[in-house]
């Protein structure tokens, strides 16, 4: 290309677009090709034939030629596909999506470096063996194109910038690791003590995210977040003009101003109301977004793992925030991956237990108020309950009185717990629980629920409940002592009124009875150790998240309002407990309880009082007995 | 001012081609394929067409067939600016009544040195 002609913003933004537009001509021609190798469509082989054919010209016109020479060959297979010259059986298909899969990782390298840096050697071999009509030897291609350069940022850089680490020990620590080649940086910085595994584990995330840039679909996103971000103003000041009218209207003075006061509020509430909607619903992505990826997903999974599986979606056009869409994916790809792998059986061992051959792997996401709900669905063998028990007994995270005081569905979501997956073992038992802490860690980030399901022998069932939106959200304003704080309604069940007696102690831990259930106690003052004299009466509020139950000791209850979430910033982000901040019609600000995590840190305080029994994440269930 | 109508799918190449053609201040239409060109030669005055071969609805080749059959556009000159070497396919683009035919990529002075040498030709005959 020659560059005089054009300048190098001009040329930037021309590469911009490409990346854009080829990015999602890969991501359609790689769901089609799925969709053909079951029924052939020639409509359908026209789209990709013309979608190769034209990332080809565009690429060889930006001076892009691996790309260009890739694509120009896989647009020669599919040119024989055109013509009815070739078909498209499994094997094709694999080559195919093995060189889209390159031709997207290269458009990748394009958008974070700049060049092409894939090795392409492997899989033009393997077009080209398909041009002839060559058999491919399957073993020959394991992992063709592995990336030649790891481009991702270095952990110790990360623990430099996060100043968790000094440079003089990140030298030390990076000469240990010449000394020893096959420990990894993360490993050395544990052993040293330089930093804690929770730490490691937040930074290995952070890793992981920091690779993954922002994917723009054709709005400017940044503009629909400064929107999102100016409606929340606006919702604030309607917050102050509804507490304004509240205070004008007890004192006696000219009832002209407030009438009109009155007007304003009721006006600037409507249209704020609007507003707020309207954006919300732009932020909105149809589900599909994910949806898309996982027949893909599932025909390569069914290849590793020999099932044989159909594959329902439903509900793909469901709209979803755009930031949840994002986050969304991996604990999809774990689920589904659990599914796949653990869950249903091979056709031989199905058949001798007389289902279908063919597993049934269904997907479904629905709204159900201002909740999205995606329900994953295998028909597999279901979850062994006393493994799972079997397996919490083993690893000491229980004792057996408790866990005979669990309901059903408490056992199940036992594989939940964090110690436990690590194990990976109950994999082999009971056919879960890889990682699925982590499942349940991230949606719960995002303000949701995950819970399980299941009937041994029969089928999984994996709810994942999550809101519409994270921006602006009904909380409960709540006080203790002085202090008030916002408590996200969605988690909240009911409130209690204390009585004296209502609050009896079990191990040295607040419970109250509710209608037979025993709930553990969260006394605010002690979690944010805030000193005062423990109060007799005020109010519980019960709160859910999926399975555990617990109830926050409040002075009292302010009421219902609608709050902006605030990030606290760089500083503060990090605090147990607290998920943001809120300000209220007063200017005041509150902070936002985060109830998942105050519950795992009461566990957590609990552990340290020396309950070698208690468990991080079931406080609900170690008080039953 | 001249205007030129671009008519390619790919919208990377639409404003590549924009670019280029700006430097020489002529003014661009774009067109996605064969039919969304059609309804834009029905608003707007063209000098001269760039199109691509392969599009979707209606390709190149049809879309240079319904050029030649409109009164207006009987002259218009049309550059064709496509990946394919095919030698059947550059000669049915000929017959349809293309002046050039060019392959992606195209040197971008290459490009313009052919898009004024074919309009002065078309005012000459004026």
């Amino acid at each position: 290309m020659d560059d005089q002609a054009l300048q190098k913003d001009e040329m930037q933004e021309i590469i911009d677009e490409f990346i854009v537009e080829s990015s999602e001509l890969m991501d359609h021609v790689i769901q089609d090709i799925v969709t053909i190798e079951q029924s052939q469509d020639e409509e359908m082989i026209n789209g990709i034939f013309r979608a190769v054919h034209t990332i080809k010209g565009t690429s060889s016109f930006l001076g892009f030629n691996t790309l260009s020479e890739l694509a120009h060959k896989a647009e020669d297979v599919l040119g024989l596909v055109r013509k009815g010259e070739k078909s498209i059986d499994q094997e094709a298909a694999d080559i195919l999506l093995e060189s889209f899969d390159l031709i997207k990782m290269i458009i990748d390298d394009i958008r974070s470096q700049g060049t092409e840096k894939q090795n392409t050697a492997s899989v033009l071999e393997k077009l080209k063996g398909l041009m002839e009509g060559k058999k491919q030897k399957t073993e020959a291609s394991i992992t063709p194109s592995v990336p030649v350069e790891e481009e991702k940022k270095k952990i110790g850089e990360i623990l430099l910038e996060e100043k968790i680490i000094t440079k003089s020990e990140l030298d030390d620590v990076l000469k240990k690791q010449k000394k020893d080649k096959d420990k990894k940086i993360g490993e050395i910085v544990v052993e040293e003590k330089l930093v804690t595994e929770g730490q490691l584990k937040n930074i290995l995330t952070k890793q992981k995210t920091a690779n993954k840039e922002e994917q723009s679909i054709r709005i400017d996103v940044k503009k629909l977040d400064e929107l999102m971000n100016l409606v929340g103003e606006l919702v604030l000041g309607k917050n102050r003009l509804i507490l304004v009218n509240s205070l004008a209207k007890k004192e006696d003075t000219s009832d002209v101003v407030f009438d009109n006061l009155a007007d304003i509020t009721n006006y600037i509430e409507a249209i704020t109301n609007e507003l707020q909607l309207s954006v919300m619903r732009a932020r909105l992505v149809p589900i599909s977004k994910v949806f898309n990826k996982i027949p893909r997903m599932v025909r390569d999974l069914c290849g590793e793992f020999k099932k044989d599986i159909e594959l329902k979606v439903e509900g793909e056009e469901t709209e979803l925030d755009r930031s949840l869409i994002e986050a969304l994916v991996d604990p999809m790809v774990h689920i589904i991956r659990n599914s796949i792998d653990h869950g249903i059986e091979l056709p031989d061992e199905r058949e001798r237990k007389g289902k279908n051959k063919k597993g049934l792997l269904t997907i479904r996401a629905y709204n159900e108020g201002n909740h999205v709900i995606i329900d994953i669905f295998d028909d597999g063998k279901g979850i062994n309950m006393q493994a799972v028990k079997d397996k919490v007994k083993e690893k000491g995270l229980m004792t057996d009185s408790e866990l005979a005081s669990l309901s059903p569905k408490e056992a199940m979501n036992l594989i939940f717990i964090p110690g436990l997956s690590t194990a990976q073992k109950v994999t082999s038992v009971s056919g879960r629980g890889v990682g699925m802490d982590v499942v349940k860690t991230n949606i719960e980030k995002m303000n949701g629920q995950a819970y399980i399901d299941s009937e041994e022998g029969q089928w999984t069932k994996l709810t994942i409940k999550l809101p519409l939106t994270l921006a602006i959200m009904r909380a409960l304003i709540v006080k203790v002592e002085d202090e008030l704080f916002a408590i996200p309604l969605n988690t909240v069940t009911e409130l209690v009124k204390l009585k004296e007696g209502l609050i009896k102690t079990v191990d040295k831990n607040e419970v109250m009875v509710l209608r037979k259930a025993v709930i553990p106690l969260v006394d605010l003052l002690r979690t944010f150790s805030i000193n005062k004299e423990e109060n007799k009466d005020g109010y519980v509020i019960i709160c859910n998240v999926g399975e555990k139950t617990v109830g926050i000791k409040v002075h009292s209850v302010v009421g219902q309002e609608e709050v902006v979430i605030k990030p606290l910033g760089e500083f503060l982000k990090n605090i147990k407990g607290i998920s943001g901040a809120t300000i209220r019609g007063d200017g005041k600000v509150i902070l936002i309880l985060d109830i998942p995590s105050v519950i795992l840190n009461y566990s957590n305080q609990k552990k340290a009082y020396g309950h070698l029994h208690s468990v991080a994440g079931t406080a609900a269930a170690s008080v039953m007995n | 001012m001249k205007t030129i109508l671009i008519v390619d799918d790919s919208p990377t190449i639409r404003k590549l081609l924009g670019y280029i053609l700006k430097k020489k201040s002529f003014v661009i239409a774009e067109a996605e394929d064969g039919i969304d060109a059609m309804e834009k030669l029905g608003h707007v005055q063209v000098d001269l067409v760039i199109v691509d071969l392969n599009m979707p609805n209606m390709d190149g080749i049809e879309f240079v067939k319904n050029l030649r059959d409109n009164y207006f556009y009987m002259d218009t000159p049309v550059i064709m600016l496509t990946t394919t070497k095919d030698d059947k396919l550059k000669k049915d683009a000929f017959d349809a009544g293309v002046n050039m035919f060019l392959n992606k990529p195209v040197q971008p002075n290459f490009l313009l040195y052919k898009v004024e040498s074919l309009l002065s030709e078309e005012e000459d005959h004026g």
